[in-house]
This record gives C-alpha cells, structure tokens and sequence, in this order.
C-alpha cells in the first residue's frame, strides 16, 4: 500500500525520508529551456524521489507525453518554439485519454501575475513559481491526485 | 534594482541543501558558464537597435537568464535581467542603459560567487 501522506511531517532528520517517499516512484518529465532550472529542478526532484527526463521546448514535451505515461509534466511558460501554454493545449488535445489528461504544472516567473490566469485557462492543473524551492516542489507533488499511470490504484 | 542583493542567500542555502555541495558547485559553475551566451544574444539588441527581431531575441535571452540567476540565487542580475526584459518588450529608449546595468551586475555576481558561493 502506498503512503499517501496522511501523517504531519515532523520537524527532525526523518523529514527527508518522509519528502523522499512523496515523489518515490513517480515519473516526471521536465520542460524548460534552462540548462542551470533543468539541473536544479531535476535534482530536486530526483532527491524527492522521482525519476525525471528533460527537454528544453514545447515541441519536445509533446511529443514526450504522447510516447509515454508520466505522473506529472512540470512546464515552463516560455520555451522557444511552442511554449509552454501551447504544447499544454497541443497534449489536452491528444487522441489516447490518458496521455490527454497528465497532471500539468506550469513553472511560472513571479513578475507576471497574470500567468496563473493563463495556465488555468489553457488547463493546466497547478503551478509553482521560479525560482523553485525544494519545499515547493514536495507541496506541489503533495497536491498530486491520488492516482497516476506509474502508481498503484490506478 | 537598489536594495536588492546581489546574493540572496535563501535560495543559495537552499541549494545546497536540496541537491548538496559538489552539485550546487556545478551547477553554480554552469550559470556562469552560460552567461556569456545569454548577455552576447541580449547585447544584439544594442548593436542592432531598430532591428525588433533582435529585441525580441534579447528580451527572450533575458527572460530565460532571469529565471536560471533567480535558481541560483543571483537577485540582482535577476532583478536587472528583469528590466532588459521589460525594456526589450516596450523598446524603452534606454534599454542600452539597462542591459550595459546587466552586464556590470553579472559580472559583479560572477565574481561574489567565485569567491564564496557557500
């Protein structure tokens, strides 16, 4: 049975343990045209767990997700080339239903306030501001729906 | 862009604490590797000023500079990459102004970050 978090992380050592369990096994692709954001944010969410894959445009994302099934595609907004809202768009427009309906989380730059509008319109699920802490990033996978391609109960 | 630091140390903590020291010194190393490209492509738009293309370019350089300086903690080139951004977008009369600002304060980042980045 997997834990789903039902316990308070405690405040000690065993905060990592409990944060490394919240993305074990989840497979994550990683959009962002950033090679300094891919290092960071893909290591953090290795070391929460996750087993992650890059690109660094829309295109590349897309058709990544139509290849194969990912828990969780975390996308920056501007990628060159399709960005990120259009490559949202381009995969909720996918012909296999499971692939249309991955959980999308846009990365999204703090001086633009109107991004959150943005992603929800183009129907992505959650978003997580740049820069990225690894605090955001557990929350974020916290907020995950129970179910996943890669997880039990699916 | 007064008052903002050049380093903010949240970030650079943080950094070392999520993907540990040997990785936060790579990956401190790659931004400043990539800087040069990132501020050659924005000072395009200074040898070219009444070239929208290349504004375009610049303002879409600084904007993906901006946010890897935010991941590394650099908030003062961040927070100046930001006005070349948004100089770029609204072809502000002194954006040469803004980005010459840029490359001083990357510069000055560079060097804070050789000398003590943790």
């Amino acid at each position: 049975m997997a834990d789903d978090g039902g316990t308070r992380p405690d405040p000690s050592a065993s905060v990592d343990a409990a944060a490394a369990r919240r993305g074990a096994g989840l497979r994550v692709l990683l959009a962002d045209d950033n090679k300094v954001n891919q290092h960071i944010i893909g290591r953090m969410l290795e070391r929460l767990g996750c087993r992650v894959e890059t690109v660094d445009n829309g295109a590349d994302a897309v058709a990544a997700v139509r290849r194969g099934a990912y828990d969780v595609v975390f996308m920056d907004l501007q990628m060159p080339g399709l960005d990120g809202i259009g490559a949202t768009a381009a995969i909720r427009a996918l012909p296999n239903p499971e692939r249309r309906q991955v959980w999308i989380v846009a990365l999204t730059a703090d001086a633009y306030a109107e991004d959150g509008h943005r992603c929800r319109a183009a129907g992505m699920n959650d978003f997580v501001a740049k820069p990225v802490r690894r605090a955001d990033l557990d929350a974020c996978l916290a907020r995950l729906p129970p179910s996943g391609p890669t997880r039990a109960g699916n | 862009m007064t008052g903002t630091p050049l380093l903010d140390r949240t970030y650079i903590d943080d950094l070392f604490d999520s993907i540990g020291a040997d990785g936060a010194r790579s990956v401190i190393a790659l931004f400043i590797r990539e800087s040069a490209s990132y501020l050659a492509r924005i000072a395009e738009a200074v040898a070219r000023p009444n070239d929208a293309a290349c504004r375009e370019a610049a303002r879409r350089a600084a904007h993906s500079f901006r946010s890897g300086a935010g991941q590394v903690g650099a908030a003062a080139a961040a927070a100046a990459a930001l006005a070349v951004e948004r100089g770029a977008a609204d072809n502000a009369p002194d954006l040469p102004q803004r980005i010459a600002e840029l490359e001083a304060c990357t510069a000055a980042t560079i060097a804070a970050l050789q000398k003590s980045p943790e």
